[in-house]
């Protein structure tokens, strides 16, 4: 029999920490499932306590490891959740990790907080060692205290990527130039306002654009990397205006891509949750009533894997979510404490709007492909390949994955899924949510056949 | 193939315990801390594994844990996450296999 509990709650960064945290405060038993050794997602990612020496990055204090630890929640990590099925008395929450975790939990209610991945960017040669995301990047100096290269290349849009280069140039890396697909965000002026109160983030760009003067490193607009080339590994970039001639070789031994997240929708889509397209953030993202919601009842989602909004957001929506699990198990929920969580949760979301307005996902990635260019990285799919599906009549996201097997590999589309769709909407003139999204199936991550099972043998 | 003076480690290293690990049979120093993607990124080593259908080169791509690109055999087991898997002494770390080989 699976371990019963009231609330499950899906991911350890700032939206399922603060949700635990509220949840437990309120007096339900949660348990908290990650799928990393230590707590923080990626926002708070916790750099191994060897590797904390005196020179690395501050890191991203948060009070939420504290509280979580005081409050009585019990966190499962390292543990993978492969699949989610809505029951008659709740949810039956599969798991997989170390020896003696449960691999069953049955919840009356689940806060899903999955968090999001960079967004993929498709370009010929992208699949090159020494080709990489931003977020791993800055994953590695920041927490490994490694560098990708010596010579680095940043392509992609947004501050993320002012961040990267000058953690870059600290660790003793040449960042060869940071190319940045939009034009200069004049607009930014009119925003303003929305920004009040957000000024720690604001001198961070700050100071990371000193960074780079000192360093001499370029930052050009409407630029984006074209092509990766090299034998083993990336040794030469092609760069140019995202739109017209102009390009040039440059030799880097690391790129980094950095175009935004996409929101981990995969659990909540194999439990059953209705979702539709949001144009603003270019990814299906799910249908949430005004306690977080979705369309099964007690199954809620907060933070970047609902949209992204940023770990502010995510924190206030982790917070709304515990509230709404608590309603729904018939629990007093005293109004004032929605009322300030719903107040918090719309001043950060404001300025989570502004950044996505003011740096939306690039619009040319599509021109860049060719048809060697390969698209689903799991299964080796081509731009041809999938060309020739969609010329044999191909007209949904399910029909060219079973034609030609990309997104069926073991990332289970993450990677593929939305350039594909893109490519495939492009190709027969229609919009990107015509084409369908392929079906997720459990376990949506590949886990051993043996992991499967109710019981360890 | 790289010497350690050109490690892509940022300094300082004083602090760090070190450890040995096996990279394709060579003794490879690491650190207490690092990951598998982390040991070899830090000798010079970019291709963790070649795929099954063309043997193209892969490397370190989402970082995560979610591409499944960085696959290497670790103490025998395939297909093990170099990104998210910290290593230990004496580890065996083998990128030659290739996924599925």
């Amino acid at each position: 029999m699976p371990e019963r509990t009231e609330l499950v709650v899906v991911g350890a960064g700032p939206a399922g920490l603060a949700a635990a945290v509220e949840a437990a405060g309120l007096g339900l038993a949660v348990t908290l499932v990650d799928g990393y050794p230590r707590p923080g997602g990626q926002y708070f990612k916790q750099t191994p306590p060897e590797l904390a020496d005196a020179a690395g990055p501050e890191g991203h204090p948060t009070a939420l490891f504290a509280e979580v630890a005081q409050a009585d929640v019990r966190l499962v990590s390292d543990t993978l959740v492969w699949g989610i099925f809505p029951e008659a008395d709740g949810f039956l929450i599969c798991l997989y990790g170390p020896p003696g975790t449960p691999r069953r939990l049955l919840a009356q209610t689940v806060v899903l907080a999955p968090g999001a991945h960079d967004r993929p960017a498709p370009f010929p040669g992208w699949t090159l060692p020494g080709v990489m995301t931003a977020g791993a990047a800055l994953a590695l100096v920041e927490h490994q205290r490694v560098l990708p290269g010596r010579r680095v290349l940043l392509s992609g849009t947004g501050p993320l990527q002012l961040v990267l280069a000058r953690h870059l140039i600290d660790g003793g890396a040449e960042v060869v130039a940071v190319l940045d697909a939009n034009p200069f965000p004049w607009t930014a002026w009119q925003h303003a306002l929305a920004a009040w109160g957000q000024w720690e983030r604001l001198g961070e760009g700050w100071a990371a654009w000193r960074t780079m003067r000192r360093a001499g490193t370029a930052l050009r607009w409407r630029h984006l990397v074209r092509r990766a080339e090299g034998n083993e590994q990336v040794e030469r970039a092609i760069i140019g205006p995202v739109q017209g001639g102009g390009a040039e070789t440059v030799a880097v031994d690391a790129i980094c891509l950095g175009h935004g997240f996409t929101p981990s929708v995969q659990l909540a889509r194999q439990a059953g949750c209705q979702d539709r397209y949001d144009p603003d953030q270019r990814a299906y993202v799910p249908v949430r009533d005004e306690w977080l919601q979705t369309t099964l009842p007690g199954l809620f989602v907060a933070g970047d894997g609902a949209g992204i909004g940023g770990k502010d957001v995510a924190q206030w929506e982790g917070r709304l979510a515990a509230l709404g699990a608590a309603r729904q198990l018939a629990r007093a929920v005293p109004p004032d404490r929605v009322a300030a969580v719903r107040r918090e949760l719309a001043r950060q979301r404001r300025f989570a709007a502004v950044l996505t307005d003011l740096f939306p996902p690039s619009a040319h990635l599509g021109s860049l492909l060719t048809d060697d260019t390969v698209l689903c990285r799991c299964e080796e799919i081509t731009v041809g390949e999938i060309r020739r599906t969609i010329d044999d009549g191909a007209t949904t996201l399910n029909a060219v994955r079973m034609v030609t097997r990309a997104g069926m590999g073991r990332c289970q589309g993450r990677m593929c899924g939305g350039p594909v769709a893109e490519l495939l909407a492009r190709e027969i003139g229609q919009p990107v949510e015509a084409v369908g999204q392929v079906t997720p199936r459990p376990p949506v991550m590949p886990v051993p056949l043996e992991g499967l099972l109710e019981e360890e043998t | 193939m790289f010497s350690s003076h050109e490690s892509l480690r940022i300094p300082p290293l004083t602090s760090r315990l070190p450890l040995t690990v096996q990279v394709d049979g060579e003794p490879v120093q690491a650190f207490a801390g690092e990951t598998v993607a982390t040991v070899l990124l830090a000798i010079g080593r970019r291709t963790f594994r070649h795929t099954e259908n063309t043997h193209a080169p892969r490397g370190i791509f989402c970082g995560m844990g979610v591409c499944f690109d960085c696959l290497v055999t670790v103490d025998g087991l395939p297909d093990v996450r170099a990104c998210v898997t910290p290593v230990q002494a004496g580890m065996v770390i083998d990128t030659r296999g290739g996924s599925d080989a």
